[in-house]
Order: C-alpha cells, then sequence, then structure tokens
C-alpha cells in the first residue's frame, strides 16, 4: 500500500525544511479547479 | 498527477526520502507570477534558496516521473558547480531509465558536467556519439553535434 505525499503549502516553510535536511524541493503549480 | 502519477508507490516513496514537496495554486499570488506560471501541471525544481534550476509542464505519466526529477536533482547540482553529486544522479538516469524521455538531457549534461570539471573536452565528444548512436532523434543530439567535430 503506497503512503501519501505529504505536500508542504508554505513556501519559506519548505525552504527551511530543505536546508535543514540538505534536500531540494519540488514545487508543484496545481490548477486548483 | 492526482489521479495516476502521485498515488504511484514509487513516486511516491523516491518524493518522500528525497525531496521536499511544496504544493502552490497556480493562482497564488505573488509566486505564482514570480515563477511565471502560466500552464499546469507545473513542476519545478528548487535549491534551498527558492531557485529553480529544471521545470516540466503538462502531464508526466508515473514512469517519467523519477526521471524527470533525478534530471532536475542532477541539473540543480550542476548549476551549484557540484559536478560529483550532478553526475551521479544522471547516471541513474542513463542507466535505470534507457526509455524516458529526460534520458537524452541527461547525457548532454553529464558529459558537459565530466568536461567542467575536467576541463577535458572528450566527454563531449562522447556525448556526441551516445546521443547520435541511441537516441538519434532527439533534440539533445541535435544540440551536440558541434562536438562530433572535437578530436
Amino acid at each position: 500500500m503506497a503512503g501519501k505525499i505529504e505536500w508542504i503549502e508554505d513556501f519559506n516553510e519548505a525552504l527551511a525544511k530543505a536546508r535543514e535536511g540538505g534536500k531540494l524541493v519540488l514545487l508543484d503549480f496545481f490548477n486548483p479547479e | 498527477m492526482d489521479a495516476v502519477t502521485y498515488p504511484d508507490e514509487d513516486v511516491t516513496n523516491f518524493i518522500q526520502e528525497h525531496l521536499i514537496p511544496l504544493r502552490i495554486r497556480s493562482n497564488q499570488k505573488p509566486l505564482a507570477d514570480d515563477f511565471k506560471v502560466t500552464w499546469t501541471p507545473c513542476l519545478i525544481a528548487l535549491d534551498n534558496e527558492g531557485k529553480e534550476h529544471h521545470r516540466s509542464v503538462g502531464f508526466l505519466p508515473p514512469e517519467e516521473m523519477i526521471p524527470m526529477l533525478l534530471l532536475g536533482m542532477g541539473k540543480t547540482r550542476f548549476d551549484l558547480e557540484d559536478y560529483d553529486r550532478a553526475m551521479t544522479y544522471f547516471d541513474r538516469v542513463i542507466d535505470a531509465y534507457t526509455q524516458s524521455g529526460s534520458t537524452p538531457e541527461a547525457i548532454f549534461f553529464r558529459g558537459v558536467a565530466q568536461y567542467k570539471k575536467s576541463g577535458d573536452p572528450g566527454p563531449l565528444k562522447g556525448v556526441y556519439d551516445t546521443l547520435n548512436d541511441k537516441y538519434p532523434d532527439s533534440e539533445w543530439a541535435k544540440r551536440a553535434q558541434p562536438y562530433r567535430l572535437i578530436g
């Protein structure tokens, strides 16, 4: 059973986590409609 | 993407393990304008300062998602002049995803990264030879054409 992607919705929070974890960010712009 | 690609187990695990997943509505100001988003899905690889290094616009099926992400991770490291890590990502695309649309570009940048690291132009000729042999119809084979003249 696959897990779910735990999306972050705050730009600055994502960058902070990227710095903390030494990772890059995948930014997904999606159409909400 | 939500119906097909993101629920794929391999895709989910890869993103959770290797990336910080950030989701923003395409009409959210000012970010959508800052990144000049005009069509979705729009996936962008960012470094930890928020700078863009790779972009994919339009639907990607599960089998194309991981190689595209690896290519983006490689291009980010390439731009940051971390050529060893960049080549590691490009090699993963080249070795494991031979049928992917991302592979010719990975071959191209793998050779350029090797050249930038070593100063030896030989890998650029190798880029031309490999692309011409395995992916002759790709746009990256055309971009590598000048390298055929390297002796």
